[in-house]
């Protein structure tokens, strides 16, 4: 058959998928020119999938890639013909962009459109309508200050994306080095990844960049990606978290790699309320307010100084109320940083709308064969529960089940044996359930955090673990985030929030910092034989297979 | 049972010749001697022709010198073929057309030949007597006429390219059917791998619920037929849709792969819809050249369809002539006898085999009855044909052979459109000018390839050739570890995406999801995992990634946790007390269980048992 060419990598479905066949002899080649207008959705071995949405297209376009260019690029690697429906798509949508133009004058923002019909479908339409302020002849008009965020939310809703070149406040300034040892005498190292995530961010100061969110698995230095950036904004900058622990570890990272002086960085909290040229505070933080129905008081630290640059830690945690708050804020430059832009609440898209779209995003398993992550083994282990708990999870309604499987006491005897196996590693138990982890810490000897262990302590724990005074820790729900444990190198999850995939990323991201000695690292998965466990288990492992993780499962 | 053609035997050749005329003994008298002056009596004829044959007996009254053999010299070659092929013969009979089809003419028979030409009759006339040979001379003769040869059936390494045919065509100037002789190419086809292939496509077609037959006569229809084109490995023998509707030849593998499966109980009627039987079902997973093997031998004894009513010409087969068929088991048992003799890798010209049959006397009949058959017309019977076995064995053996035999993949072929192809109807009047008797007349020569010398018993294992299966073959999927299928080579084939949809959801062009529930689905009626597990195995040609492997081992695991029983009659009971006394009551406990605290199951099936045990106890269960 003529039109197949077994040796192209890309397979262009008429969904706007495309597939890249990884081991192709052309897949780097066609995989460099695809994601300019595609986003990577999942990377499992062999098969990596991209989609085409508007949002990729217009993006592509805001770089200057042409249409003609994209369709050529599917055309040249595309094993099988390319279904006509996706050029016509690409080429209908990419030709709307730029048809809208947020633009600045001297009195302010104004919205400018290529057509008369454009400007009264626009002025007609139910989203876009009420943002739009005076009406500056056929097609233009005032937009106000505060909307300019949820305009171009409205507008790309509608399919007519502005193209942004009312560009960005300049922030207070602030002269940002990063060192070239650390303070600890390392030479600090910006990995290839990190300073091309860096550029797609920042692209050379144009309107064009700027705002956007940067990929990047557990372990793969975010926060380095973040202090470059910050290094060419060279501007104030708020940095929020998801914990105390991670602005600690943020406030470790700008003193030990940045020239920053320790009083430019300031840290919001509940004991301290400091703004300094780079501030730091907790989103819970920020979404405290007194009542229910009060005012959430903390959201003056947006406009506490003049800041050019707001950095969202875990940007897939992001609160509601800081979505709308960012809304106003699309005149600062808007940084995202995450190990997964999958949102449990199916947010995904306003992360796109009001952060911005991706802009970097490497699949795990190709850091890992760089060596930038440690190489993991994930292992499910199936435990029986025994015939009377059995019967005690046939019995339990059915929204308890779950908990009756997770809690099953046999797994005790099989995290026992694991630590027998892995004895000399570092390792971490994590789970849901206090109880169940509480009589874990008793049997294995280990601290056990929560939420409810003050913040000194953690620190103190953390502290002894990194110094190997103390070989393993048990860790509730706070342990799934910003944990900085970098010789971690064992993780036995005992049982998990139900089937959320986010969670399974970020707990396997806790082992996934690159080993000294260069060994692999452990996840090791406890589930209930049998059990509604599996299910959900299953579809936690969705993210890392799609992340080309393979599993192995024992028992049962 | 003897046949209404077949002439009886003559126990003496007294016997023969006290049936005959005066002016015909005096024919044979002289060719069996100097007849004396007025011998005229029919007696005395008799007597002389006896002695003549049998010699002058001594005074004990045996003979000492055999006249015989010196008859037997003086008989040409031919001649001598035909005494010796009814000599050492199992029938007594001259058969024209098996001799002729053996030695490919007729011995002289002087002016006693059929149609009479006023010439005198030859020696030959001596022996047979309405071509019949009497017991006693066959026994004479067997005792010095050497056996005759055995025919052997030429093969050949190469065939040709081309072959002519002959056909009448309208000539629109002068308004008459003229012959026109062409050549036509001859397609040549390997069907084992073909037939591996198919049969794989047959059952997971029928494990998806697709295949429909007919209710009564278990054939395909026309739609179905189409669809099965469309499967098969290379299609049907034939692509007929460029030909006119007068000339079009119809199915013949997609026809027969539904009636194989019938016939070898991989299937179970549903309605209109073929079900794998639980044999069906392990064909899926068996070697496949088992399973063709195992369908060979149940075809040769089915009786779900008599090939012979595939040759539409043939009229009479379905009213009084139905009665007159034989049996086909034996039909068949002959046409597999025949191919038992052929080499091996080495095409045979379906010619060279009828004729070995038939010299062999590897042969069957069709009907008893042949006069109840007609052919094309109805008032043509078999009887008013010149040598019918080119008509009933030869399209009966055709079809076996291309429909059946071939669909299984037993023999290669070697083919042309079968218009004009064979010419063995020209001489027959009233159908010489039928461009074609059957469907399968083009077929030319036949190779009984490794899959066939397995099947019929000549080999211990299927070896196939080596050139076919050496090359690499690309993976054509892509298992995922997330539990997703991705096509990603060669467009996979009908049959497989068939099978995948059974099990997976489409959830792009060329990806498919596993997903749980259309898993439990696809077990729930009936389908193995198992298949599809292998299926992504072949096409992949690699393991299935862990997480896909187990995933597929809980769900067969879930759905063999439970079992349906059957039906069961729910009783409520007065109060807990009574339920349970029922329900542990040795007479009454059988056929019940607790259900619940006051009910009890009641197994339809015991319903009757349960009653009378439940009287016994002193209670009743009204109705």
């Amino acid at each position: 058959m003529s039109d197949y060419i077994p040796e192209n990598p890309l397979i262009v479905q008429s969904d706007q998928t495309v597939l890249l066949e990884v081991h192709s002899p052309r897949a780097d080649a066609a995989r460099d020119a695809l994601v300019s207008f595609a986003e990577l959705v999942k990377s499992p071995e062999h098969i990596h999938t991209y989609r085409i949405t508007p949002l990729s297209i217009w993006n592509a376009r805001a770089s200057g890639l042409s249409t003609g260019r994209m369709i050529a690029t599917l055309r040249e690697y595309a094993k099988y013909p390319v279904p006509e429906g996706v050029a016509q798509e690409i080429e209908g949508l990419g030709r709307r962009y730029g048809l809208a133009v947020i633009d600045r004058d001297e009195a302010g923002l104004l919205l400018r459109v290529a057509d008369a019909p454009l400007a009264e479908l626009l002025a007609r339409d139910r989203q876009v309508s009420p943002l739009l302020g005076e009406r500056l002849g056929d097609l233009a008009f005032r937009v106000p200050l505060g909307v300019r965020g949820l305009l171009k939310q409205a507008l790309v809703a509608t399919g007519y994306p502005a193209d942004d070149l009312a560009g960005y406040n300049a922030g207070q300034e602030l002269p940002v080095t990063l060192r070239a040892l650390t303070c600890g005498g390392e030479p600090l190292l910006i990995r290839d990844y990190q300073r091309a995530a860096a550029a797609a961010f920042y692209r050379e100061g144009r309107a064009q960049g700027g705002s956007g969110v940067i990929v990047l698995p557990c372990g793969a230095g975010k926060t380095i990606v973040g202090l470059a950036i910050m290094a060419l904004v060279q501007e104030n900058t708020l940095i929020l978290t998801t914990s105390q622990t991670s602005m600690e570890q943020w406030r470790r990272e700008l003193l030990d790699k940045t020239d920053l002086p320790p009083d430019a960085v300031a840290q919001y909290n509940s004991q301290r309320k400091d703004t300094g040229p780079v501030t730091l505070a907790t989103y819970q933080m920020l979404t405290w307010r007194p009542s229910r129905d009060g005012e959430f008081v903390h959201f003056g630290l947006f406009h506490a100084r003049s800041w050019g640059l707001i950095i969202y830690d875990e940007v897939h945690l992001l609160p509601a109320p800081v979505f709308r708050i960012t809304a106003e804020l699309q005149s600062r430059r808007r940084l995202g940083l995450t190990a997964t832009l999958i949102r449990e609440d199916g947010l995904e898209k306003d992360v796109f709308a009001l952060i911005g779209p991706k802009r970097y995003d490497a699949p795990w398993r190709e850091l890992e064969g760089q060596g930038w992550i440690a190489a993991a083994d994930c292992m499910e282990i199936r435990v029986a529960q025994g015939s009377e708990r059995d019967m005690e999870y046939a019995l339990a309604p059915r929204r308890n089940q779950f908990r009756v499987a997770a809690e099953n006491p046999r797994k005790r005897a099989v995290v026992l044996d694991l630590l027998e196996r892995e004895a000399g590693h570092r390792i971490l138990v994590i789970g849901e359930y206090i109880s169940q982890l509480e009589e874990l810490a008793a049997d294995t000897g280990f601290p056990l955090l929560t939420g409810k262990t003050p913040q000194s302590e953690r620190e103190r724990l953390y502290q002894g673990f990194r110094e190997r005074t103390i070989p393993g820790l048990v860790l509730s729900r706070v342990g799934n985030f910003a944990v900085d444990l970098p010789d971690a190198d064992v993780l036995i999850q005992v049982s998990g929030k139900y089937g959320s995939r986010q969670e399974e990323a970020q707990r396997l991201g806790r082992v996934l910092r690159p080993k000294q000695d260069g060994r692999r690292a452990r996840f090791y998965t406890l589930v209930s034989l049998r059990t509604c466990e599996e299910d959900f288990a299953r579809h936690r492992q969705l993210f890392l297979t799609e992340q080309g993780y393979s599993y192995r499962i024992e028992g049962g | 049972m003897a046949y209404s053609n077949q002439p009886e035997s003559i126990k003496t050749l007294g016997d023969a010749l006290r049936g005959q005329w005066i002016g015909r003994l005096k024919t044979l008298a002289a060719l069996a001697g100097e007849v004396p002056d007025k011998l005229e009596r029919e007696a005395n004829l008799i007597a002389f022709i006896q002695r003549c044959l049998n010699g002058p007996p001594d005074q004990s009254g045996k003979v000492e010198n055999d006249p015989l053999p010196g008859f037997w010299r003086r008989l040409d070659p031919l001649q001598q073929a035909a005494v010796a092929e009814i000599a050492h013969g199992p029938v007594p009979y001259f058969d024209a057309y098996w001799f002729a089809a053996k030695y490919g003419q007729l011995p002289d028979w002087g002016g006693d030949s059929r149609f009479g030409s006023g010439d005198p009759p030859s020696l030959l006339s001596l022996f047979f007597h309405e071509k019949v040979m009497p017991e006693d001379l066959r026994r004479r003769f067997r005792a010095f006429v050497p056996k005759p040869s055995p025919v052997e059936l030429p093969s050949h390494r190469e065939i040709p390219g081309e072959w002519p045919v002959e056909r009448f065509v309208q000539d629109e100037t002068t308004r008459r059917r003229q012959k026109v002789k062409q050549t036509a190419a001859i397609v040549q086809r390997r069907t084992d791998r073909e037939a591996l292939h198919d049969l794989k496509v047959l059952l997971r077609l029928i494990d998806a619920g697709k295949l429909v037959v007919s209710d009564k006569t278990h054939q395909p229809g026309s739609a179905m037929l189409r669809t099965l084109d469309g499967l098969l490995l290379g299609g049907d023998f034939y692509d007929d849709s460029d030909y006119s509707e007068d000339e079009k030849i119809g199915a013949i593998k997609p026809f027969a792969w539904p009636m194989l499966v019938q016939a070898g109980g991989l299937t179970a009627l549903s309605g209109k819809t073929l079900q794998l039987s639980k044999a069906g079902q392990k064909a899926l997973t068996d070697p496949a050249e088992n399973t063709i093997a195992h369908l060979w031998r149940r075809w040769l004894k089915t009786t779900v369809l008599d090939e012979l009513r595939r040759v539409d010409v043939i009229k009479g087969q379905t009213g009084k002539g139905k009665r007159g068929l034989t049996s086909v088991a034996p039909r068949r048992a002959a046409i597999d006898q025949a191919l038992t003799r052929c080499p091996l890798e080495q095409w045979v010209g379906i010619d060279d085999l009828f004729r070995q049959m038939r010299a062999n006397r590897a042969d069957f009949e069709v009907t008893r009855d042949p006069d109840t058959l007609s052919i094309y017309y109805p008032n043509y019977t078999v009887g008013d044909y010149h040598d019918p076995w080119k008509i009933f064995q030869a399209r009966y053996t055709l079809c076996l052979l291309f429909e059946y035999a071939a669909t299984l993949g037993l023999i290669d072929v070697a083919y042309i459109p079968p218009h004009g192809a064979r010419q063995d109807h020209r001489e027959m009047y009233g159908i010489s000018d039928l461009p074609l008797i059957s469907r399968y007349d083009g077929l030319l020569f036949i190779r009984v390839n490794a899959l066939g010398a397995y099947c019929l018993g000549r080999a211990d294992r299927y070896e196939p050739a080596i050139l076919e299966f050496s090359v690499a073959v690309a993976p054509r999927v892509r298992v995922l570890p997330n539990l997703e299928i991705t096509a990603i080579g060669e467009p996979l084939e009908p049959a497989d995406v068939m099978l995948l949809n059974s099990y997976a959801s489409q959830t792009a062009d060329k990806v498919w999801k596993l997903d749980q529930a259309r898993l439990l689905e696809a077990l729930e009626e009936g389908h193995d995992l198992t298949v599809l597990g292998e299926l992504l195995a072949s096409l992949s040609g690699q393991p299935l990634p862990e997480t896909v492997e187990r995933f597929l081992a809980d769900m067969t695991a879930r759905a063999r946790s439970l079992k349906v029983q059957g039906p069961a009659l729910l009783v409520q009971c007065e109060d807990t007390v009574l339920a349970t006394l029922i329900a542990n009551d040795s007479r009454t406990k059988p056929f019940c269980l607790l259900a619940g605290e006051r009910h009890l199951a009641v197994f339809a099936e015991c319903e009757a048992r349960f009653r009378s045990a439940l009287r016994k106890l002193g209670y009743s269960l009204p109705k």
